[in-house]
């Protein structure tokens, strides 16, 4: 019982994010390399395929990637609160305590909801480390 | 446990009637109660005093007749649509493409269909939900064959029918829809005919339609208005206007203004000329 609930606690976490076909790291190695080409080796391969599958997707979801979407948060954390290109130096200085304080809440949020659920991620090319804060000069 | 015995002696019969109850709503459609409409059909008599007199039989018969359909006939009769229903997503999983995903979601999608099925068929106990189709459920893929044939078809019956003077909506009203039909030979063909010979009201529909749809050749919103028949150009100009504005060629405007009927140039002078 103990175990089950264990499971559906995980299931929970990890949840719909590896439905999109992005957030399959090992899935998406698994079906790439080791799919058995003949319909029958296939079922022969289900006993083994279930449990794998299961916890490759508990893994993906779990381990995996959460650890790659913390920057997607920090770009979206950075677009929303620091992209200041736009204000004056009186406002930047004004609302730079906000932007602090906010910091940390909208991450966080951003983070969850890019755990668990199937978004897409930021792409690369606007990943913060490609661009300073506040705009290239 | 006195206590206890005493509670379940006072809400079993009321949870019995509530469950008796509960299939109600399913209750109202004929269909869901086989066993009733034999019942009624078959045993009770339809002509007096036979049916006064055989009350005694017929009314326990009848509430047995209830008891069973709600019980057991329209459950068991439901079960293939709720389960049709919760593995409705099973034919379209990639084994090939997704192997070690759709294994490792198996245990997940049981557990899924299993719940979709329980609350599918107490739904259906209760309600009376229309019977699954899965075929109706399947939604068509706009580029794909069988749909373009389909609305080919469509659209042909529809042109035909102008033809024959029945007037219908459209089965496409959407240029994206129709942007996927090969617009040549029959039914271009078709729209000309229908413009040439077709009743004057089978022409506003078509006009109407194609001020939307712009079909290949008759993509002018204005088309209707240069029409031969008074009454489709007085039809067209209210529409029109209504839908497009007045921001039309001049050349067209001035025509309208200066139109034979004088219903028609009224409803131009109405329309665009006290606003120009």
């Amino acid at each position: 019982m103990r175990c089950f609930c264990w499971l559906l606690l995980s299931l929970t976490v990890a949840g719909c994010a590896p439905i999109h076909a992005d957030n399959r790291y090992g899935l998406a190695h698994l079906d790439e390399y080791l799919v058995p080409e003949s319909e029958s080796a296939r079922w022969a391969l289900a006993p083994v395929a279930v449990p794998v599958g299961l916890a490759t997707y508990l893994v993906d979801g779990l381990v995996i990637h959460p650890f790659m979407v913390w920057d997607d948060a920090w770009t979206d954390t950075r677009d929303l609160l620091w992209d200041t290109r736009d204000d004056s130096p009186f406002r930047r200085s004004v609302s730079f305590p906000f932007r602090v304080v906010g910091t940390p809440v909208i991450w966080v949020l951003d983070f969850v909801a890019r755990w668990l659920l199937p978004l897409e991620h930021v792409p690369l090319s606007d990943q913060p480390w490609d661009e300073p804060p506040g705009g290239a000069e | 446990m006195p206590a206890l015995r005493r509670c379940s002696g006072r809400t079993l019969p009321a949870v019995l009637v509530l469950l008796a109850c509960l299939p109600g709503c399913a209750w109202q459609n004929p269909e869901n109660r086989r066993l009733w409409n034999a019942f009624e059909t078959h045993w009770v008599p339809t002509e007096e005093p036979a049916a006064t007199l055989a009350l005694p039989l017929t009314l326990p018969g009848g509430l047995l007749a209830i008891l069973l359909d709600v019980a057991i006939v329209h459950p068991f009769n439901v079960v293939d649509d709720a389960f049709k229903e919760a593995t409705k997503d099973w034919d379209q999983i990639d084994w090939e493409g997704e192997y070690w995903y759709q294994s490792g979601m198996t245990p997940i999608r049981c557990a899924h269909s299993g719940f979709v099925f329980a609350l599918g068929v107490v739904l259906r106990v209760i309600f009376d939900v229309p019977a699954f189709d899965s075929d109706l459920q399947a939604v068509p893929q706009s580029d794909s064959p069988e749909s373009q044939a389909g609305s080919y078809d469509e659209q042909r019956d529809w042109l035909q029918g102008l033809l024959r003077g029945e007037l219908r909506r459209s089965p496409l009203s959407r240029r994206s829809a129709l942007a996927d039909l090969p617009w040549k030979g029959e039914l271009a063909e078709l729209a000309a005919r229908v413009l040439r010979e077709a009743s004057h009201r089978a022409r506003i529909a078509y006009y109407t339609w194609a001020s939307k749809a712009r079909p290949p050749g008759h993509e002018d919103p204005w088309l209707g208005l240069t029409d031969s028949d008074a009454r489709v150009r007085a039809w067209m100009l209210t529409t029109v206007i209504r839908q497009s504005g007045i921001d039309m060629p001049a050349e067209l405007a001035e025509a309208l203004l200066a139109d034979p009927d004088p219903v028609v140039a009224e409803l131009a002078w109405q329309l665009i000329g006290a606003r120009r």
